[in-house]
C-alpha cells in the first residue's frame, strides 16, 4: 500500500520528535533579547554538535573524545579562508566539510580495525596533535589569534542581528536530525546498531563492520567541521586552545549521554536543559561565587547519570510505561 | 561413500593442512576435512582440542598458518569474516552474541538484509524465520532478559536469515533442559531438510551421536578419527584419548 503526502505529514504530526524540534523553532520568536537568543544559538548549535557525536559514538558505540579536532579544522579552514584570502564562508564551510570526511577516514582508517579503546585514545590524540600544530603555525604568523572581519551580509555569513545566527543554527540542527532519522531507518543504520551491538556477531553475518563505521565517522566527521566553521563565524574569533579544547569534545559526549546515548532526541534534550543550566550558573551566580555555580552544575550532572544512567530520554520512556500500566489496571 | 578426502563435487567444505599456532602452543596441526553438501557432522573432542579454534577459521575470524579451506570449491582462507558470511558460511557462538540493543525481531533483520537493502522486505523475511521457528510471540521483546534456549534459537534464527548454505553451530544444546534440547533437535533437523549443511560442536555425546550422520574427533590439534557414530563409538583411539571407557550409549 502506497503512504500519501497527507497520511505521511499526519504520522510526522503524531510523532513527539517533530512536535518537539518544531516547538524548539518557535522559541526564537518569543524575545528578541539579545542574551535569549544567544543562549538558543548555543543551544541549537550544540544540540547540533552533540546529535552528530551521537551518530557514531551513541548509535555505533565507538566512543569519541577527540571531536573537537573536526570542529577545530572546520573553525581554521573557514576562518583563515575568509580573513586572510577574503573567500566566501559558504565556500569555507564546504570545504571544512571536506577536510571533516578526510581527517575521519584518516583516523577510522588506521583505528577502526583495532579494539574501540584504540579508537577512543586516537581521537584524543588526534585532536591534541592538531592543537599543538595550530599552535605552532599561527605563533609564526600573525599571533595565535585570528580575527574575523566583520562585514554584515549573508555572502559573509556575519549579521547584524542575533536571530539570524539562531535560525541558521536552527537549520544545522534540522538537517542532522532528518540526516540521522534517514541512516537510522536504513540498512546502513541497522548495520550501525549491530556493530555497536556487537562486533563479532555482525561480522558473521555479513556486515564489514569497518566500512559502515568509516562511513559514519566522516558523516560525523563532516557535520562537526561544517558546525566548526559556523562557530568561527559566530564569535569571529578563533585560537588553537579555544577550538581544538578537549572541553569541546567533552561537552558533545556529555549532552548526548545526559539526554539519552543512541537516540535522536537525547542530544538536543541534553543540550535544552545543560546549556541554560550552565548559562545560568555562569551569569547569575557570578563573581566569586563562580565555581559553586560550576560545583552545582557537575552535581546535577552526576545526580542524572547516577540515576538516570540511560539519560533523560530512559527516564522519559519508563515514565511512559508507568503511566500506561496505570491506565490499564484502572480500566481493569 | 558419503565423506572422502578426494574434494569430489559433492563437498561443500574442504580443509587441508589447517595449522594454527599460538606462541608454542600447537592448536591445530595438519587437519584435514572434507564435508559433504547437506550432511549433519559432528566435531568433538575434550576442552582444547581446537574446535572452537576450527571454526573460528572457517569463518574467518582467525588466520591460518598454514593450509587452505575451500568452500564449494573455491579457495576462502584469505577471505574477511563478512565476506565467508556472504557466499553462504553462517554460524553461531558458544557463548550466544545477541544484539541486545535491538528487538528480537530487529536481531534477525540484520541476517535478512544481507539480500535485500530495503528494510521493510527483510522485516518480513525475519518475521516469517521467527514464525517458522516458534519465535514470533517475543518479535518486538528486547532479547537481554531471554532464557539461554531462546537466545541460542535466535541466534540461529538470525544466521537463517543470511540464508547459509553451511551453518557452523557452536555447542548448540549445552545448558539446555531436556525438553529444550528436543526442541533444539527438531530445528537442527529442520535446516537439515531446508538442505543446509550441519558442522555442530558439542560435548553432549547422546545428542552429537544421536544426530550426527559423520563425526571428526580432534584431540590437541590433531585429527585422530572420523567415521559415522558408530565407527567413533567403536574406536579405540578415541576411547582412550576422549570418551574414556569402552562402551557408548547412543
Amino acid at each position: 500500500m502506497k503512504v500519501t503526502t497527507g497520511q505521511r505529514l499526519q504520522s510526522y504530526i503524531k510523532d513527539p520528535l517533530v512536535v518537539f524540534i518544531a516547538v524548539l523553532g518557535i522559541l526564537p520568536l518569543l524575545s528578541s533579547h539579545h542574551f535569549y537568543l544567544q543562549m538558543l544559538t548555543l543551544v541549537f548549535l550544540f544540540a547540533f554538535f552533540s546529535e552528530a557525536w551521537n551518530i557514531i559514538s551513541g548509535f555505533g558505540k565507538q566512543f569519541s573524545l577527540g571531536h573537537v579536532a573536526f570542529f577545530g579544522i572546520g573553525a581554521y579552514i573557514t576562518g583563515i579562508l575568509y580573513a586572510d584570502y577574503g573567500i566566501s564562508p559558504w565556500i569555507g564551510l564546504a570545504l571544512s566539510g571536506v577536510f571533516g570526511i578526510l581527517l575521519a577516514l584518516l583516523i577510522g582508517f588506521a583505528t577502526f580495525r583495532l579494539r574501540a579503546f584504540f579508537f577512543t585514545l586516537s581521537t584524543i590524540a588526534c585532536a591534541e596533535a592538531l592543537r599543538v600544530l595550530f599552535t605552532y603555525w599561527r605563533l609564526g604568523s600573525t599571533g595565535l589569534g585570528t580575527t574575523i572581519p566583520a562585514v554584515n551580509g549573508l555572502g559573509n555569513l556575519t549579521f547584524s542581528h542575533e536571530i539570524y545566527y539562531t535560525y541558521l543554527a536552527y537549520i544545522l540542527l534540522l538537517t542532522v536530525v532528518s540526516v540521522t532519522y534517514r541512516i537510522t531507518k536504513s540498512r546502513i543504520g541497522y548495520y550501525l546498531f549491530a556493530t555497536g551491538g556487537d562486533e563479532e556477531a555482525a561480522k558473521s553475518l555479513g556486515v564489514n563492520t569497518y566500512r559502515i563505521k568509516l562511513i559514519v565517522f566522516a558523516i560525523s566527521g563532516f557535520f562537526t567541521a561544517i558546525g566548526g566553521g559556523f562557530y568561527c563565524m559566530y564569535m569571529r574569533y578563533i585560537e588553537p586552545c579555544m577550538v581544538f579544547a578537549v572541553d569541546f569534545s567533552v561537552q558533545f559526549a556529555v549532552f548526548a549521554i545526559v539526554g539519552g546515548l543512541g537516540t535522536i532526541a537525547g542530544p538536543i534534550l541534553g543540550s535544552v536543559i545543560l546549556i541554560p543550566l550552565s548559562t545560568f550558573f555562569r551569569s547569575w551566580i557570578g563573581g566569586l561565587f563562580t565555581p559553586i555555580g560550576f560545583l552545582i552544575y557537575g552535581i546535577i550532572l552526576v545526580l542524572i547519570i547516577l540515576f538516570l544512567p540511560g539519560g533523560l530520554m530512559k527516564g522519559i520512556s519508563m515514565m511512559k510505561d508507568k503511566i500506561a500500566q496505570r491506565i490499564s489496571s484502572r480500566k481493569e | 561413500m558419503m565423506h572422502d578426502i578426494d574434494g569430489s563435487n559433492g563437498s561443500i567444505l574442504e580443509l587441508k593442512d589447517v595449522t594454527k599456532s599460538f606462541g608454542g602452543i600447537h592448536a591445530l596441526q595438519g587437519i584435514n576435512i572434507n564435508i559433504q553438501k547437506g550432511a549433519i557432522v559432528g566435531l568433538i573432542g575434550p576442552n582444547g582440542a581446537g574446535k572452537t579454534t576450527l571454526f573460528n577459521m572457517i569463518s574467518g575470524f582467525l588466520g591460518m598458518d598454514r593450509g587452505e579451506i575451500r568452500f564449494n570449491q573455491k579457495e576462502i582462507s584469505r577471505l574477511y569474516p563478512y565476506d565467508r558470511s556472504r557466499l553462504g558460511i553462517g554460524r553461531t557462538f558458544q557463548l550466544p552474541k545477541i544484539f541486545n540493543n535491538m528487538s528480537v525481531l530487529d536481531n534477525v533483520l540484520i541476517g535478512a538484509l544481507q539480500k535485500s537493502s530495503d528494510v521493510n522486505e527483510s522485516k518480513q523475511v525475519a518475521m516469517e524465520i521467527l514464525r517458522d521457528i516458534n519465535m514470533d510471540t517475543i518479535a518486538d521483546s528486547f532479547p537481554g532478559d531471554l532464557p539461554i534456549a531462546s537466545r541460542k534459537k535466535l541466534e540461529i534464527c538470525r544466521a537463517l536469515a543470511s540464508s547459509p548454505t553451511l551453518l557452523l553451530l557452536d555447542e548448540a544444546i549445552s545448558g539446555l533442559t531436556p525438553k529444550e534440547t528436543l526442541e533444539m533437535i527438531d530445528l537442527i533437523e529442520k535446516l537439515s531438510a531446508k538442505g543446509i549443511t550441519l558442522l555442530i560442536i558439542e560435548h553432549v555425546m547422546k545428542f552429537i551421536m544421536n544426530i550426527s550422520q559423520w563425526i571428526v574427533v580432534l584431540n590437541y590439534g590433531q585429527k585422530i578419527a572420523e567415521g559415522t557414530p558408530e565407527e567413533i563409538a567403536r574406536n579405540e583411539t578415541v576411547i582412550d584419548a576422549y570418551l574414556g571407557k569402552k562402551e557408548l550409549s547412543c
